[in-house]
């Protein structure tokens, strides 16, 4: 554990190496103005009165439930997978006692045919991510068996919804659906779907998709089936899914990733019980670049959007066994974008450029204003942010509009906000910094991230008062404070709380909407744990 | 100098009181009634002081969620329940405990590294004297169970179990993990003695049916499927066995 002192000692050599380097608090040049300041919340204990065990380690996510003030629903892993309520308002967080605990039943999509046994079907869904939209309607994703899993958060039951592929859609396009023409009842929407890439497409290696495909869907065409559902979001009557769709060599410095698509389907919430389908006549979308990781709501004045999250092909470097540090940093093998998909007309509008960046693959962390949005970093301590205020004055249709550097991007792979390192933190050949969770609190005035591997919690001011333009935001971003969360990823670190992931802030004003902790994060080792603690006031 | 107070001094004054001259009914009636105060005190003295009480209920969801009971002597107050880990110890659920004594704790999720759990009036720490017995909660997962198809007839198939370990359940469910029929294991160390011979109804006609163990408290091992098709080679011996992918196409295929 990181003590007081040397939490000091940490801090002041920091301080030091930023006022050396100048790159501390922003990669445009104008680093260092930011002194870190030492900060009294102590970090996480073994045991600690501030955290809720969980039953597994790396818990994949959690998310509050908007319309029920002071409650969570946290996915965790294990021999059954489930979905925890959780009460925010005490600390430590506890499980609520008037909803159940939701056990992810064998068969999730309630198909008849459960997953992951014999007589099933051989993949078993594997809990990705937890979303609320209220307390009557919640989404799971899941890969492995590839699905959104549809429950209430407010009762701790699945829901059952109507699912119906269009008829004018190829049968076997969606193996886990209904054939097309016939509704039956769900508790999940199958999110594996045949994909066509259009002629002359290649893979993330630059190679032609022809010789690299089967013909899953059609005879002598080649094809192949989504895989890694990786983020869900309904917009405007919509729902839409991101897939990663990652093919061969998988871990190892040059996997290769398929075309990355949004699955579309309509989202019928009045009928009873709720109808979906597959888009008719859009059903698969493909991004501007590999790999998407998230996609997140955003309106846009009076025009919903759809924000995709593409992070690029990603590699992990392999280890050196002649050396002690076991390499495994991430590699990125291709650029990163933020696609703007409008989400009325179904077509990519809008792309920005962010670079070899490998955004993390968590949602973008909007401020409340809507004016910026923010991405942590799967490969750096950075953040990377994009202006959206440009987004209202997208075309409707395609072709997408490039917004570059400007017009759209404050914070990029050339030009991050950069995260300091702690003097002895996790050695970079094996974790050089992966911000995974990362959000604004309530005001609008601060974002948090927290970083995977020096276990640290990043306070960083963002001023967006008056109407700066996309280039003054560089300047408003402000390191406050550097708070040893957890322990680092090191050897000697093995068995205490580490490996920090999901932040959210709850929403409201802290002693007055409510009297519990503020900010809450993920612990991934040595057990799940979430916890709550409250910031110093700024 | 050492100060009485408390029930101490309450029963120097009685002693005292008892030691004056011929008592008048009036006196006799203040002194019975003091000693019943005296009483109260030394009880509630004594309540205070007594340890509490923490049970575990049944766990649900595989043994993943644990739900607790509890006594409290000296209902009603705060009540703060301690997880114990080493040499570290946390708070984990804060309550109150009613004036009759009982406590509902709040539910814990089991981690892997299972629970020590003590509880103490709040504000105390944990080495409070007035702490209860540590309660110990393991994380430990049942074994599936082995099974070997010995023989059918139209409406059951006979079928010989081999449990992991004694005590709990056997249950036997259909495809869709709907539970069929449950039986009882002898709590026997000897695995001879624990086998169970088992007449399992047809699964609605279904090919296999899935086999798990579960602990008396709960706890549910994984499924384990066992073909129905009589008499068969034991199954389950090694790895769960995993059907074939009905798309017939497998990751590697990338």
């Amino acid at each position: 554990m990181v003590s007081g002192r040397r939490r000091l000692a940490a801090g002041l050599l920091l301080v030091s190496a930023c006022a050396v380097a100048g790159t501390c608090g922003g990669g445009s040049g104008g680093g260092g103005r930011g002194a870190v300041t030492e900060t009294e919340t102590p970090p996480i204990q073994n045991l600690d009165a501030r955290c809720a065990a969980l039953p597994e380690a790396f818990p994949p996510g959690f998310a509050f439930v908007p319309d029920r003030p002071g409650r969570a629903v946290v996915a965790s892993l294990g021999v059954t997978q489930t979905l925890i309520p959780f009460d925010i308002e005490s600390s430590p967080p506890e499980i609520a006692p008037d909803v159940p605990v939701l056990g992810i039943p064998l068969d999730s999509d309630g198909d008849g045919a459960p997953e992951g046994v014999p007589g099933g079907v051989a993949r078993a869904p594997i809990l990705d991510d937890v979303f609320a939209v209220d307390a009557g309607l919640g989404f799971a994703t899941a890969t492995g068996y590839e699905e959104v899993i549809l429950f209430r958060p407010g009762a701790g039951a699945l829901l059952t919804v109507e699912v119906e592929v269009p008829a004018g859609l190829p049968p076997g396009d969606y193996p886990f659906l209904p054939a097309p023409g016939v509704p039956a009842l769900r508790t999940a929407i199958s999110t594996r779907a045949c994909v066509r890439p259009p002629a002359g497409a290649v893979d993330s290696r630059g190679e032609p998709l022809e010789s690299a495909l089967s013909s899953f869907c059609d005879p002598g065409v080649p094809s192949f089936r989504t895989s890694f559902t990786s983020g869900v979001a309904l917009v405007g009557g919509h729902l839409f899914v991101s897939t990663s769709n990652l093919g061969a060599d998988r871990g190892t410095a040059n996997t290769q990733f398929l075309p990355g698509t949004v699955l579309v389907y309509e989202f019928d919430r009045s009928a009873a019980p709720p109808r979906v389908r597959p888009h008719p006549e859009r059903p698969v979308l493909f991004t501007g670049g590999f790999n998407p990781t998230h996609v997140t709501g955003y309106r846009a004045g009076n025009r919903d959007l759809v924000l995709v999250t593409v992070s690029g092909a990603l590699g992990i470097e392999g280890d050196d066994p002649s050396t002690k540090p076991v390499e495994g940093a991430g590699v990125p093998l291709s650029d990163a974008f933020i696609d703007v998909i409008d989400a009325e007309t179904l077509e990519r509008v809008g792309s920005i450029p962010l670079g070899p960046a490998t955004p993390a693959f968590d949602g973008l962390a909007i401020d409340p204003s809507g004016r910026v949005a923010v991405a942590g970093s799967a490969i750096q301590r950075a953040l990377y942010a994009v202006d959206l205020a440009p987004l209202a004055e997208l075309p409707r249709t395609g072709p997408p509009v490039t917004l570059v550097r400007d017009e759209a991007v404050i914070f990029d792979a050339d030009a991050p906000f950069r995260i300091p390192a702690l003097a002895d933190g996790a050695p970079p050949q094996s974790c050089p910094g992966e911000t995974f969770g990362v959000s604004f609190d309530a005001a609008g005035r601060r974002v948090l991230a927290s970083d995977f591997c020096d276990g640290t919690l990043a306070e960083v001011q963002v001023d967006l008062t008056g109407s700066p333009t996309t280039a003054q935001l560089r300047d408003r971003f402000l390191l406050l404070d550097l708070v040893s969360l957890v322990a680092p990823l090191r050897e000697d670190t093995l068995g205490e709380p580490r490996a920090p992931g999901r932040v959210a802030v709850r929403p409201g004003r802290p002693g007055l909407d409510f009297q519990g902790p503020e900010v809450f994060f993920l612990v991934g080792q040595e057990e799940g744990l979430l916890c709550g603690i409250s910031m110093a006031p700024r | 100098m050492r100060h009485l107070h408390g029930p101490a001094l309450i029963a120097a004054w009685l002693l005292v009181a008892c030691s004056l001259g011929p008592e008048s009914p009036e006196a006799k009636a203040r002194d019975e009634a003091a000693e019943v105060r005296v009483r109260a005190v030394f009880a509630a003295s004594r309540a205070a002081s007594a340890p509490l009480v923490i049970e575990a209920g049944r766990l649900d969801h595989r043994g993943l969620l644990l739900h607790l009971r509890g006594r409290d002597p000296g209902a009603p107050r705060g009540v703060w329940l301690w997880r114990l880990r080493g040499s570290e110890a946390a708070v984990v659920a804060r309550t109150e405990s009613r004036a009759d004594g009982e406590i509902a704790f709040p539910a814990l999720a089991v981690p892997a590294a299972g629970l020590e759990l003590v509880a103490t009036p709040a504000g105390e720490g944990r080495d409070a004297t007035s702490r209860s017995a540590p309660l110990r909660v393991d994380a430990r997962i049942p074994e599936p169970p082995r099974a070997e198809v010995v023989g059918a007839t139209p409406d059951e198939v006979l079928v010989e179990v081999d449990p992991a370990a004694g005590g709990g359940s056997v249950l036997v469910a259909d495809a869709d993990g709907r539970e069929l029929a449950r039986f009882p294991v002898p709590p026997a160390p000897d695995r001879s003695r624990r086998a169970l011979a088992l007449a399992v109804p047809r699964a609605g006609g279904g090919p296999r049916v899935l086999l798990a163990h579960e602990d008396d408290d709960g706890r549910r091992s994984a499924w384990r499927p066992l073909g129905l098709d009589a008499p068969t080679s034991r199954e389950g011996e090694g790895e769960d066995e995993q059907g074939e992918d009905e798309e017939g196409e497998a990751e590697a295929e990338w």
